[in-house]
């Protein structure tokens, strides 16, 4: 009894433990990627399972496994939200996706655009960089890849993102240019 | 632009820049804990000891489907007219809000192992709140060769995502008289029929 009654105030110390390096990064992620109104109930779920899987915890990263349970966790809930969203529009209920911010400038929109047109895959790997400020060894341990992969898809998007804000940079707003000519024979 | 310029620009767009966050200390953080570390570390059922008092479901997603399915109940019904070796009294399994816990964890055949009734079978008939299933076979908890889900009248059956549809085959499992969803039930794709075959043959 005594024995059962110690192991269970450890398992509460190591949750402690764990929830103090990831209970404020963890609202943050959700915030950043989920309705404001949702990042309560997510949380919940983030931390039950954090609860439950303790023992599987990486002690030298603790976070990035939790920003794994929370990305699966969200996957969830937007696979569901995916249904209720159309299931209202059947109905005909008015129904709005969630909003960002405000973009305050031309340019926080065209680099707000350029995030939307990245495939799924590769804006989370961007935004945990810039966002969470997580290093590729960091990050692939969330998305479950390597860190080598991690880093070339990193570099990738880097690339693509930068010459995209490049461009919109030269381009007077309202005007498209066509640099394909100008791109060959380069 | 170099990295770090780019990292810049993408922080001055950061959704949660100036966004406070509740530290664990506070009273309301620290009720949250005390109720998640109240919950049952073993549980294979996916939600917590004490429904409904411990936490709100999250199925908000589904929030509106679920609703009505749970104001009709999805029952499940063993056997029918057709089912070839249907024995013993029916199946009646609800549609509970509360199982929007599993939601949350990626399907683990150890959990499923625990589900007592399984089975794999395709949609003959699908008609507005009725789902008719053949069984193909039974992981557990049956013999019947027909299986029929009824949910809210007017209401095409929903479970967490997917829609059946005649033709197609489905891995069905339920426990505690609920139907399980949120991963643990669905179109029988390889990688889903792989977990049950882990979960009731190994």
């Amino acid at each position: 009894m005594e024995a059962t009654r110690a192991r269970t105030a450890s398992r509460q110390d190591a949750f402690r433990a764990v929830v103090g390096e990831v209970y404020e990064p963890l609202q943050r992620y959700l915030r950043r990627r989920s309705a404001p109104e949702d990042v309560d109930d997510l949380l919940d779920e983030v931390l039950l399972v954090v609860w439950r899987r303790l023992e599987d915890v990486p002690a030298d990263g603790a976070l990035p496994w939790a920003y794994g349970v929370a990305r699966r966790c969200l996957a969830n809930h937007r696979r569901a939200g995916q249904r209720r969203t159309r299931l209202l529009q059947r109905v005909g209920a008015g129904f709005r996706e969630p909003t960002g911010p405000d973009w305050t400038s031309e340019a926080d929109a065209a680099l707000h655009r350029a995030l939307d047109r990245l495939p799924e895959r590769d804006r989370e790997v961007i935004r945990l960089w810039a966002w969470e400020r997580l290093e590729p060894r960091e990050i692939a341990a969330v998305l479950d890849t390597t860190p080598n992969a991690v880093s070339v898809r990193l570099g990738r998007i880097q690339r693509r993102l930068a010459d995209e804000l490049s461009r919109q940079d030269r381009v007077p707003s309202g005007q498209e240019r066509d640099g394909s000519c100008e791109e060959h024979g380069r | 632009m170099t990295a770090d310029e780019l990292r810049d620009r993408l922080a001055a767009i950061d959704p949660a820049h100036d966004v406070a966050t509740e530290p664990p200390t506070t009273s309301s953080s620290r009720s949250r804990l005390e109720r998640i570390m109240h919950t049952d570390p073993n549980v294979t059922t996916d939600r917590p000891s004490t429904p409904g008092a411990a936490r709100r479901p999250l199925l908000l997603a589904a929030a509106a489907a679920v609703a009505v399915a749970v104001a009709g109940g999805v029952v499940l019904t063993r056997g029918g007219d057709e089912s070839p070796v249907a024995s013993g009294p029916p199946v009646e399994l609800t549609l509970g809000a509360s199982d929007a816990m599993a939601s949350c964890l990626p399907v683990d055949a150890e959990i499923l192992a625990d589900m007592p009734v399984a089975f794999a079978g395709t949609a003959t008939a699908v008609e507005g709140d009725t789902v008719t299933l053949t069984v193909e076979e039974w992981y557990a908890g049956g013999d019947a060769g027909t299986v029929v889900i009824h949910a809210q009248s007017g209401m095409e059956a929903l479970i967490d995502g997917f829609t059946f549809a005649e033709g197609e085959a489905y891995l069905v499992s339920a426990a505690e008289g609920t139907v399980s969803f949120c991963g643990f039930s669905g179109p029988a794709t390889d990688e889903l029929r792989a977990v049950y075959d882990e979960a009731f043959r190994s």
